[in-house]
């Protein structure tokens, strides 16, 4: 009989009870199991007893449980144990990413915009800097630079972004050009994406992006009243009604990939209402996701949170409803590939902001990723200069991983969120390694919704 | 009669040909279980 009294029961395995399904995660493993109530019953008595087989047993046949019965859940359990596929010892392959390649880039090619959205974390566009446009030639240098530190690593992502990059297109349209000339004398792949607020589309501009395959994010956030709330024109209205048709026809000519990608705040924190709705335009591929900015009037926060636990549930109800009436949804958070996910060094440093993903401005600067944009501390350096990165800055995000902070070692998420966001670390907490824990709270939620929307979908 | 079901059992020359989370949809709340190419 096993006895693992120096096990890490929190860490390595969650049970818990979804709906109407008893759940356990068995986190090294990745493996997923359901369970009946006599199971789960012997599954927290191991764990309540500190490992010990014969106290677990003993407690769930004093609780009044048969125990032939107790004894053939214990022998699966055994076996489980035995198939490593629970209560599965931790392995830590230590990943070294001081030489990482860097295989991502967030061109910023405008730090200007259309609109002013009361909420954005660009400053409305310019990141807190002067409003300019990317030029070509720093668009193309900054292709040279990815292509340079790209060591073996074949698959190159470039997300055009700002502000809003339609405002400089016809860079856009040269940047891509220029990724593809790099295509016919190298063996690199650049898949582009483009993050718009879609007031600009235009039957030209979209023809380009699907002959370019070039995949679109598209910014709406639900439902008229919740999109006007804080997507605002510059001339004060609400963009509801001039985008939602824009987004209709993007779609309708179906672009390689895209997603419609809204943001809710404190205010609509009722936000399975607008998944919902955005589902009911036609729309099946969407992000909907908690508004950044931490002591702001719109980002959730503590006291929020029961409400937003509650909904991240019937969201998963409302995802299940749709995929029984034949029409599946993709909801970003929610489509994790349990099966053939991430391998676990992936797992283990995250975005891989500062070490694999880097974000260009303007003016050339390197900064660890998008939200780092114009905290000049964080600066790497530019591509207008041939020179080195700030390696101590970029040794600091690769050093902060799962495997460094404490609190995420103890996290059973940790493999599914990989360590959370750098950026919201450092702008709720001051410090890029200090877990933003309303975001943590908010990330198990979705991972234990998830897998429970997966495996019903399984197991029917 | 058995109590538990086994539905996933996944297996977590270890690459980066993967997507980069940032590059899919979110910008704000980074995840990496959704993401292998090899």
């Amino acid at each position: 009989m096993i006895i693992l009294s120096d096990y890490n029961f929190p860490a390595h395995v969650h049970l818990y009870r979804f709906q109407d399904l008893n759940i356990v995660l068995d986190v090294n493993s990745g493996a997923i199991h359901v369970v009946d109530q006599l199971a789960a019953q012997f599954i927290q008595a191991f764990i309540n007893s500190n490992g010990d087989f014969y106290l677990a047993i003993e407690a769930c046949v004093n609780a009044g449980r048969d125990w032939d019965e107790v004894m053939d859940a214990a022998m699966e359990v055994a076996g489980l144990r035995e198939d490593g596929s629970l209560f599965s010892d931790p392995e830590d392959p230590l990943v070294d990413l001081s030489d990482a390649p860097i295989k991502a880039l967030c061109l910023n090619v405008a730090h200007v915009c259309n609109m002013k959205c009361h909420y954005c974390f660009a400053s409305q566009g310019d990141f807190g800097l002067d409003k300019s446009l990317m030029s070509s030639e720093v668009g193309r240098l900054a292709l040279d630079f990815l292509v340079e530190h790209s060591q073996g690593v074949k698959n190159l992502e470039v997300d055009f972004f700002g502000g809003e990059p339609l405002l400089n297109w016809e860079v856009v349209k040269d940047i891509v050009a220029y990724g593809r000339q790099i295509e016919t004398r190298t063996d690199k792949v650049f898949n582009f994406t483009l993050t718009t607020n879609s007031l600009l589309l235009n039957e030209d501009i979209m023809d380009y992006l699907l002959s370019e395959n070039i995949a679109v994010i598209l910014s709406l956030d639900g439902r008229p009243e919740v999109n006007d709330h804080y997507r605002i024109l510059n001339n004060g209205q609400g963009s509801y009604a001039t985008i939602v048709p824009k987004i209709h026809r993007m779609v309708e000519k179906g672009p390689v990939s895209y997603y419609v990608r809204g943001t809710y705040t404190r205010h609509n924190l009722d936000f399975s209402a607008d998944v919902r709705h955005i589902i009911e335009l036609g729309f099946d591929s969407l992000s909907l996701e908690p508004a950044v900015g931490a002591g702001t009037d719109y980002a959730i926060g503590e006291e929020d949170l029961p409400q937003v636990l509650n909904e991240y549930e019937k969201l998963a109800l409302l995802l299940l409803e749709y995929h029984q009436q034949g029409r599946p949804v993709h909801f970003f958070h929610y489509d994790l590939d349990l099966q053939r996910g991430p391998c676990l060094a992936k797992r283990q440093t995250g975005c891989g902001a500062g070490s694999h993903y880097l974000a260009i401005t303007p003016e050339g600067d390197i900064y660890p990723c998008h939200q780092f944009v114009g905290h000049a501390e964080y600066c790497l350096g530019n591509v207008l200069e041939n020179k080195g990165l700030q390696e101590n800055i970029r040794q600091r995000f690769a050093d902060n991983t799962l495997l460094t902070k404490e609190e995420c070692r103890q996290c059973w998420a940790r493999n599914f969120c990989g360590g959370g966001c750098h950026a919201n670390n450092y702008f709720s907490n001051g410090d890029i390694s200090r877990p933003a824990q309303v975001a943590c709270t908010m990330h198990r939620r979705r991972v234990e919704a998830a897998i429970y929307v997966e495996l019903k979908k399984r197991l029917s | 009669m058995k109590h538990i079901t086994t539905v996933i059992k996944p297996h977590l020359d270890i690459c980066r040909e993967c997507a980069t989370s940032c590059q899919s949809a979110c910008k704000t709340s980074c995840t990496v279980g959704n993401q292998c190419r090899n």
